[in-house]
């Protein structure tokens, strides 16, 4: 969780994630470019690939829903 | 309440019964196909260039049933050279003629079926020369698909018109259905298109050139020279000839004056052999003694080197038609009630060409 | 067999009989017969091509997802064994393999479309180039018959394995079902672009005959037809008359000869798409929709997501998202960070991705040069589009402009079509520098005056075909706002009273016949009496 973080951060420096109540993506905190800037972070960082079709709102609404994400993709092959 | 009811079902899409449906769908073509023929009506060759096909035609269709006693079947060397009128004047011959400019020999046929559908002449006079000529004026062939009456025997002229010419495959349906060549006048319709603009003089051609054109004095070429019609040619010649030996009517194949060339002269001996194979009768006016026996001043009888003008065909009509009543015992109906209409139709026709026509005759009261 | 003919017509009706005569079980294999035997008519043995890529690309699906399914068992059985690395690799080495067998399938797919359609253009610039450095080389260019729409297949093709890969639906066992969602009729031609959970459940599925849905289908073919038939090929006159002569044309009437292909282009692609959907309606089955209105398109991005929709959407899941989402680009994108700063440095990976997305789709469209800048071009007002934002925000603030206002929209509309119809001279003109000259020669001379002197009147139509052509115009822009507007044309109608409806399908019928493009062009003048 602390790796995401980091991330995320660094991508928007100008965002305080952990005391975040809004919805990321639904409320336009971040735009797409920054969604494929931290997607890329993750997926080295994790060692999973995100493909097109998890690119849903939902998966990245909030840090919590991020991370969820990434230990389903953990888990498979 | 009842009334309010039925309407609403008539003029709303509300679920009905099957049997509505298909009435309903039935009317949905017969709807379509009632547009079809009025589109069909419309957009044809234009009237500036059809050579009175219309009037040759559908005027052939409107003769009282069983009425005519010598049909006429063939191109402009028919109707530039045969004046019913004139027949009717002269000797009381009840005729007509279903020609029109360049009819293609291969349609010849049905074009015959189609003439024996209403009458029953006592003889079937076919243009020789159809069969005589190299040069293929296709997209004539309209002025025949235009006005035919559509039935089995149309589709039939079509096949063997599209058999005769190379047309395979899809290209013929713009035979079948003419308004692929023809929706793209659109533009130039006019009034001639959407009314019928022609008087029906018996058949009897009135067109500017045949009325005014004279030719420079010129030799009638007679020769004895058989020169070769082509495969196609042939093969519907004998197609015809075939038909015709089945027939009860008498049919004579017949080649009118002409101020052609040998080659063209000899191509009409070559249809002469063949339809004597059949013993089906042949008259060739192109013979030295038949020829004189018109007594053709050239320069006033001739539109050019391969039609008469008005002048010239009341000489043709007078001597051919002398001839179709010895040879087919051809009655004189004059006076007769049934043909009361004639008189008056010819004698229009007399009004309309007397400033350009040049010999005396006798006109019947 | 052209889709607009009246043969096609004829094969549909019969396909339609058989289809619907054959039990429900068994209708999918009328369409895969009808599908080979269309694709037989229009290119003979080319149908090898498409049965071999079909088989090609059905054995990689089905690889890929052995090898999947065998790794996932594995990786059930023993992740708990197994720390933390060894997983890492264990997941890395499948990944590799699964991308191994990828690449072959879509290589071999790629190659034979590189083959069949770009090889004249590689020998060409190969060519060129050589020559630049003075070796001169032969000419091997050579003339093949390019498989009828290879363009298209392919790129299902890749989606499908490319799917597979990336599990999003099980790999199709069932070897002739795939080969007909490869080779469906109504779509191989032109398009849409179908992905394979979209349609091939569709095909497969047992439909029954349906009145309604045949009506609707026609209908819809009917508006294809006269989108095309009275729309599209009538403007191609004026068109064909600009672009082939067109050095002795300035200013207006280029520009004209521009938008005008702009406007044959979508009436004639999107009426084939409307045919291609009425046909398959006729079956059941629904395709895409790849046309939106899109010269109702605020900005040349939104175009390209209301235009060829299925092209668009093809190149954002394989291309584009693959591309930006890569590693590659994540590096890129740290390091462009932190030379341009995060405004630009955050975008510039996107934007390379979505240059070449618009390389791509030009290359895509043909062959020749002239497409890559066309498809350049829209990259290039995209992205500044997205640069200059800020620059327009301020500018928007300045002049008080009221950004929800119909002034506003219709002058965005605007302005995104003349863009568009800029590009329009790329896709059109014969090369890149006649396309050039074209644009400059618009820009120097306007000569506004031709639109008003007759000259209008010299481009192939008279003034009957251009009020006919204006009409239509018209019409279909009536059609477009009805449909932005959320309006069921077909439903609306059928609403109606029968003699109301009857006059309106014949009406359209009757349009298509007698103001159609079609047909041997009839001369009067062949009819002048000859001397017989």
């Amino acid at each position: 969780m602390e790796t995401l973080y980091k991330i995320l951060e660094e991508a928007r420096a100008d965002v305080d994630f952990r005391n975040q109540t809004g919805k990321l993506i639904d409320d336009g905190i971040l735009d797409s470019f920054d969604i494929i800037a931290i997607i890329g972070e993750i997926n080295e960082a994790f060692g999973i690939d995100i493909s097109v079709d998890e690119l849903l709102p939902e998966n990245f609404n909030s840090p919590e829903a991020m991370m969820a994400l990434i230990e389903k993709l953990q888990k498979e092959v | 309440m009842k009334h309010d009811r039925m309407w609403k079902r008539i003029t709303c899409n509300q679920p009905v019964g099957w049997l509505h449906n298909i009435i309903g769908n039935i009317g949905f073509f017969l709807m379509g196909f009632a547009i079809f023929l009025g589109i069909r009506g419309i957009f044809g060759v234009s009237n500036e260039y059809s050579e009175h096909a219309e009037m040759m035609i559908e005027g052939y269709y409107e003769e009282q049933e069983n009425t005519l006693d010598a049909v006429f079947i063939g191109n402009s060397h028919i109707y530039r050279y045969w004046q019913s009128a004139f027949a009717w004047e002269e000797y009381g011959i009840a005729s007509s003629a279903l020609s029109v400019s360049a009819m293609p020999g291969s349609t010849m046929k049905n074009v015959a079926i189609e003439a024996l559908k209403t009458q029953k002449p006592k003889v079937l006079v076919l243009d020789a020369t159809a069969f005589a000529r190299k040069d293929n004026a296709e997209k004539k062939v309209y002025l025949l698909l235009d006005n035919m009456k559509f039935s089995f025997n149309y589709i039939d002229m079509v096949e063997n018109y599209c058999e005769s010419a190379g047309v395979t495959g899809m290209d013929k349906l713009q035979y079948y259905i003419p308004i692929i060549q023809f929706h793209s006048r659109w533009k130039e319709l006019g009034k001639a298109d959407f009314v019928r603009t022609y008087p029906s003089y018996l058949n009897s051609c009135y067109m500017e050139s045949f009325l005014t054109s004279t030719i420079k004095e010129r030799e009638h070429r007679a020769t004895e020279v058989r020169t070769e019609i082509g495969t196609n040619n042939e093969a519907d010649l004998r197609d015809l000839l075939e038909w015709c030996t089945e027939q009860e009517v008498k049919v004579l194949f017949l080649a009118v004056p002409m101020l052609r060339s040998e080659e063209k002269l000899g191509m009409i001996n070559r249809v002469e052999d063949i339809v004597k194979e059949y013993g089906v009768d042949f008259i060739d006016y192109n013979e030295v003694e038949l020829y004189e026996s018109f007594d053709f001043q050239v320069t006033q009888d001739f539109q050019d080197t391969n039609h008469t003008n008005i002048n010239g065909s009341y000489k043709f009509t007078k001597v051919f038609g002398k001839y179709l009543k010895e040879q087919y015992g051809l009655m004189d109906h004059r006076g007769e009630t049934l043909y009361a209409s004639w008189d008056e139709k010819a004698r229009e026709y007399d009004e309309l060409i007397q400033e350009y026509f040049i010999y005396p005759r006798e006109v019947i009261d | 067999m052209e889709f607009v003919s009246a043969i096609f017509l004829i094969f549909v009706a019969i396909v339609c009989v058989i289809y619907f005569a054959f039990p429900k079980k068994h209708r999918w294999v009328v369409l895969l017969i009808a599908s080979y035997l269309f694709y037989w008519f229009n290119s003979t043995y080319l149908a090898a091509v498409l049965a071999g890529m079909t088989v090609v690309t059905w054995l990689t699906g089905l690889m890929i997802e052995k090898t999947s399914d065998k790794a996932s068992e594995y990786f059930k059985e023993h992740q708990a064994q197994m720390t933390e690395s060894e997983r890492k690799s264990y997941k890395n080495s499948v990944t590799q393999k699964k991308k191994r067998i990828l690449l072959l399938g879509v290589l071999i797919d790629l190659g034979v479309l590189l083959f069949f359609k770009y090889h004249n253009f590689f020998l060409g610039n190969a060519a060129s180039l050589l020559g630049l450095f003075g070796i001169p080389m032969k000419d091997y260019r050579f003339d093949l018959l390019l498989p009828l729409g290879i363009s298209f297949y392919t790129l299902q093709a890749i989606a499908y394995m490319v799917d597979i890969y990336r599990k999003k639906y099980r790999a199709d066992r069932r070897f002739f079902r795939f080969a007909l969602f490869m080779s469906y009729f109504p779509q191989i031609v032109q398009g849409p672009i179908a992905r394979y959970h979209k349609l091939a459940e569709q095909i497969y599925q047992e439909h029954s005959f349906d009145f309604t849905r045949l009506k609707f289908g026609c209908q819809l073919i009917l508006w294809g037809f006269m989108k095309k038939l009275i729309l599209a090929d009538r403007l191609g006159i004026l068109v064909d008359t600009i672009f082939d002569n067109y050095t002795d044309y300035r200013g207006g009437i280029l520009f004209l000869g521009a938008i005008g292909f702009g406007l044959q282009t979508y009436a004639d692609f999107s009426g084939g798409m409307e045919i291609a959907r009425g046909v398959s309606q006729i079956f059941g089955i629904e395709l895409e929709i790849n046309f939106k209105q899109p010269y109702f398109a605020k900005s040349i991005e939104e175009f390209w997501r209301r235009w060829h929709i299925t092209l668009g959407t093809w190149m954002k899941d394989y291309i584009f998202y693959p591309l930006s989402l890569s590693k590659r680009f994540a590096n890129l994108s740290k390091k462009a960070r932190k030379l341009f700063g995060n405004y630009i440095g955050k975008k510039l990976p996107s934007f390379l991705a979505m240059f070449l997305v618009y390389f791509l789709v030009g290359f895509w469209h043909g062959s020749s040069w002239k497409y890559v800048v066309y498809g350049v071009w829209n990259g290039i007002i995209i992205t500044s589009g997205i640069l200059l934002a800020p620059v327009y925000q301020k500018g928007i603030a300045l002049f008080h402009v009221k950004e929800d206002s119909y002034g506003w929209k219709f002058f965005q509309m605007v302005r995104t079509f003349l863009l568009c119809s800029l590009g329009r001279f790329f896709s059109r003109a014969g090369s890149c520098m006649i396309a050039f000259s074209m644009i400059r020669n618009m820009f120097l001379y306007p000569r506004t005056w031709e639109f008003f002197d007759g000259t209008l009147l010299t481009l192939g139509l008279d003034a009957k075909d251009l009020t006919v052509l204006a009409a239509m115009i018209i019409l279909l822009l009536l059609v477009d706002i009805a449909h932005e507007r959320g309006v069921k044309i077909r439903e609306s109608i059928a609403s109606q009273g029968f003699i109301f409806r009857w006059l309106i399908y014949w009406t359209a019928f009757y349009l298509v016949v007698i103001f159609g493009m079609y047909g041997p062009a009839y001369d009067s003048s062949s009819f002048i009496y000859q001397q017989f």
